[in-house]
């Protein structure tokens, strides 16, 4: 990410939470009146990297979160005259991030159920990628839960969202965001209290 | 872990998708393929209406008002003496078919027209509509080669056997009744050894095992000649379609045979 940012903005560590949370500050710097291509060129230089972890950890895959934020920013490129607004881009991004990533898993199952099966010693493509997302007990616990419970509890504590935004995000009610996270938490504890 | 409370869970939820999420580092050149994906170019199709439409498209939208009140200015001179002279017998014909051309008037002896070819015109949307939509004809087009085709087709069909693919078929199963009863292959087919041997060949010609021979007479409304198993194309013995063949639209090109047959 250090060549090819635009100028001005160094390669610097970023928390996971700097650009999901205090966004809004660094937000205020996108102005309404900038074209399509300044303001993806500003929003990747914000976004890109924690938008890329939120769509990893939904979809468990680091390439394919790549071309999802990818698709999300060329998207949000073309409907940059709607949005005009910083604030409003951010949130079409994620909204975007969160919508192709189901969109993805989707499509995974259908492959899955058509592929042929693999020999036992042949590890899929992805695997690599899943096995570094997948090293710690909690976040292999994490997919064994249903993927509307699973948006749910990385936006809730990987973004540390609110339950309305992520109620926003998702597209369902508060109430519906508090059922699925309350449900994948006890399914979670379950999962770690049996591995324990 | 055991005995962990809510808490607990969500702070090791917490901490482990951070550590998991940090782990991840995206690819360098994000932005360029970004860019390269707002580049690249769209479809050839799409560039060249883009281009018409821009280049064409609206410069002659906005001069076409222009040019057609141009025209309206030069053909008013030119077409006011025709409208002048047509009025009054367009003002005729109008009178013709309409009601009660005013207060005073006696109504005219044609009026009654205008309300019946209105019906009549819904009317015909409706049959076109309804035979576009159900495939209609085909069942009309079979019950009508029932009705009429069967003796010559029976003639035909002995003198020339039996034509490929259900082609001397007289039931072509498209129709509500017929449909109904295909599917249940009876029992003549298997008994008679005639009919057997004409099961065994539309066995060969059609090869899916599904395709039982419907040699049972249909309680299609059409007038069967015979329901005997006899290797005439009578409705028993035609290697019919497999039922779900003759529930779906395979029957189509067997229906039009079934038709020329008729026909012929």
């Amino acid at each position: 990410m250090a060549a090819s940012e635009p100028s001005g903005a160094p390669a610097r560590p970023i928390h996971v939470t700097e650009t999901l949370v205090a966004d809004n500050a660094a937000l205020g710097s996108v102005p309404a009146d900038w074209d399509a291509d300044r303001a993806v060129t500003a929003l990747y230089s914000t976004h890109y990297r924690s938008l890329v972890r939120l769509a990893a950890l939904l979809v468990r895959d680091v390439a394919t979160a790549e071309e999802v934020v990818q698709d999300s920013f060329v998207a949000m490129h073309g409907g940059w005259r709607r949005l005009r607004d910083s604030d409003k881009a951010l949130s079409y991004l994620r909204q975007s991030v969160v919508n192709r990533s189901r969109s993805v898993l989707r499509h995974r199952v259908v492959v899955d159920r058509n592929a042929p099966k693999p020999a036992p010693d042949m590890p899929s493509a992805e695997h690599g990628a899943i096995a570094l997302l997948e090293r710690s007990a909690v976040v292999s616990a994490l997919r064994t839960l249903p993927p509307r419970q699973r948006e749910a509890l990385v936006l809730r504590y990987y973004g540390d969202m609110s339950e309305a935004q992520i109620a926003d995000i998702m597209g369902i009610s508060r109430g519906a965001v508090k059922s699925h996270t309350a449900r994948a938490m006890s399914a979670l504890r379950s999962v770690l209290e049996r591995e324990a | 872990m055991t005995g962990m409370t809510h808490f607990d869970t969500e702070e090791i939820l917490r901490r482990e998708l951070r550590a998991a999420a940090e782990a991840i580092e995206p690819a360098a050149d994000g932005l360029n393929q970004i860019r390269a994906r707002l580049s690249a170019p769209r479809p050839l199709a799409v560039a060249w209406v883009m281009v018409g439409w821009t280049t064409v498209g609206q410069p002659a939208l906005v001069r076409l008002d222009q040019v057609f009140e141009a025209a309206a200015e030069w053909l008013r001179p030119a077409l006011h003496p025709v409208y002048e002279r047509l009025h009054p017998a367009l003002g005729k014909v109008r009178a013709l078919f309409t009601p009660h051309t005013g207060p005073g008037d006696r109504p005219s002896r044609y009026a009654w027209l205008r309300p019946a070819l209105a019906v009549a015109a819904v009317v015909a949307v409706v049959v076109v509509g309804s035979f576009a939509l159900t495939g209609l004809p085909n069942g009309v087009i079979s019950q009508v080669g029932n009705v009429f085709g069967n003796p010559t087709q029976s003639s035909h069909n002995h003198g020339h056997g039996q034509r490929e693919n259900g082609g001397a078929q007289p039931f072509p199963t498209t129709g509500p009744g017929s449909r109904t009863a295909s599917p249940r292959p009876s029992a003549s087919c298997s008994r008679s050894a005639k009919s057997t041997s004409i099961c065994s060949r539309s066995a060969k010609t059609t090869p899916s095992p599904s395709t039982s021979p419907s040699p049972s007479p249909s309680p299609s409304p059409s007038p069967s000649p015979s329901p005997s198993p006899s290797p005439s194309p009578s409705p028993s013995a035609s290697p019919s379609p497999s039922p779900t063949d003759s529930a779906g639209g395979d029957t189509a090109p067997a229906d039009s045979e079934s038709a020329q047959t008729a026909s012929a």
